[in-house]
């Protein structure tokens, strides 16, 4: 819980040079042969990393979207964008 | 084109007897054919016929079809260079089908799946002046849009601005600004191209057009000026590049972000 404390005023941005490929409303993140599907609710989240909104503003967005309450939008949130800037595709 | 007819258009080949037998379509091409002329601009008109038209005063262009040439005949008239390519209609046929879906989906290299002579010429089939043969054009203009030719012009200019802003990125590194630049100017381009194509404005191996294709397909990523100003350099500091830099290369990941390749 006090991660996602740490991590509700950042501001998460997509990494430079990142790959990116938009099909409809998924994305293909990295090179082709091992390229990350992001889908769906994921997809939304990682469309609204404009380098500006911090995560809490994200998952007001997402809670909005899904009709989810805000609190677990920003557990979910926090989540993936952890896992993503494991996987050195997003920073803080 | 102003009051000129197509049988204008045409008088200066038939009196030089360079309508051939069987053919299928003649349309002009290129800036007359987008109102994007101007007093040095060449004509430039495609004729597409059954078999390849070639005589000796032809020059051929090789293409990576069968026949593997085009001809090209050139003479001047009314105070103007007239180029006329040749197509067959099975060359025509045989672009069409490097740029199906299956070729897509079979994962052929965008970059490689035309040569730019066939990309161009596929391109300006959707923006061309038919003189001969309007529904010939139509019915191909129809085909095109029923191929991967947009997800494939698409997917080659993103390629190459990827391959720009890595180059961006490892310069920044070693503290090559300068060449950084260069190559992030080079990868803003390659992007920008990659949002026209996904409006359907082709063409990007003539860069020149860039800002008039930009302005004929007026994409909701970018206004004209916000796209402008990067072009022409307008906030970028020789002092302190670096902000500028990182701001493009954010910009070109925003483009491939909005654009889709599919």
């Amino acid at each position: 819980m006090n991660h996602v404390v740490d991590r509700s005023e950042s501001v998460p941005r997509r990494v430079l040079g990142i790959r990116i490929r938009r099909m409809k409303d998924d994305f293909l993140i990295g090179d082709e042969d091992r390229a990350l599907l992001i889908e769906d609710i994921a997809a939304f989240i990682f469309a609204s990393l404009d380098g500006h909104r911090s995560t809490t503003k994200v998952a007001q967005l997402v809670a909005q979207e899904y009709g989810v309450d805000e609190g677990t939008a920003l557990a979910d949130v926090v989540e993936f964008l952890g896992d993503l800037a494991d996987q050195g595709i997003i920073e803080w | 084109m102003g009051n000129r007819t197509a049988e204008d258009w045409l008088a200066p080949l038939r009196e030089r007897h360079l309508i051939p037998e069987g053919i299928r379509a003649a349309f002009v091409v290129g800036s007359v054919a987008r109102g994007w002329h101007n007093p040095r601009s060449d004509y430039d008109i495609y004729v597409v016929s059954d078999s390849l038209y070639a005589a000796e005063t032809s020059e051929a262009i090789p293409v990576p079809l069968e026949p593997s040439f085009v001809t090209v005949e050139v003479f001047y008239a009314q105070e103007k260079r007239w180029e006329v390519k040749y197509w067959s209609d099975s060359q025509i046929d045989q672009m069409l089908a490097k740029v199906s879906w299956d070729a897509y989906e079979r994962g052929s290299i965008p970059g490689n799946a035309l040569a730019s002579i066939e990309e161009l010429t596929l391109a300006r089939l959707g923006h061309c002046l038919p003189l001969i043969g309007a529904d010939w054009v139509e019915e191909r203009r129809s085909q095109l849009g029923r191929t991967a030719f947009r997800s494939f012009a698409i997917a080659r200019s993103l390629g190459a601005a990827d391959t720009y802003v890595e180059d961006a990125l490892g310069q920044m590194e070693a503290g090559d600004l300068e060449s950084a630049v260069l190559s992030a100017r080079q990868a803003f381009g390659h992007a920008v191209d990659a949002l026209l194509e996904g409006e359907g404005e082709f063409g990007s191996h003539q860069p020149k057009w860039r800002a008039n294709r930009f302005k004929a397909a007026t994409p909701g990523v970018l206004t004209f000026d916000e796209y402008w100003a990067v072009e022409t350099l307008q906030t970028y500091d020789n002092a302190d590049p670096l902000p500028w830099i990182k701001m493009v290369l954010a910009l070109c990941q925003d483009i491939a972000m909005r654009v889709d390749v599919s």
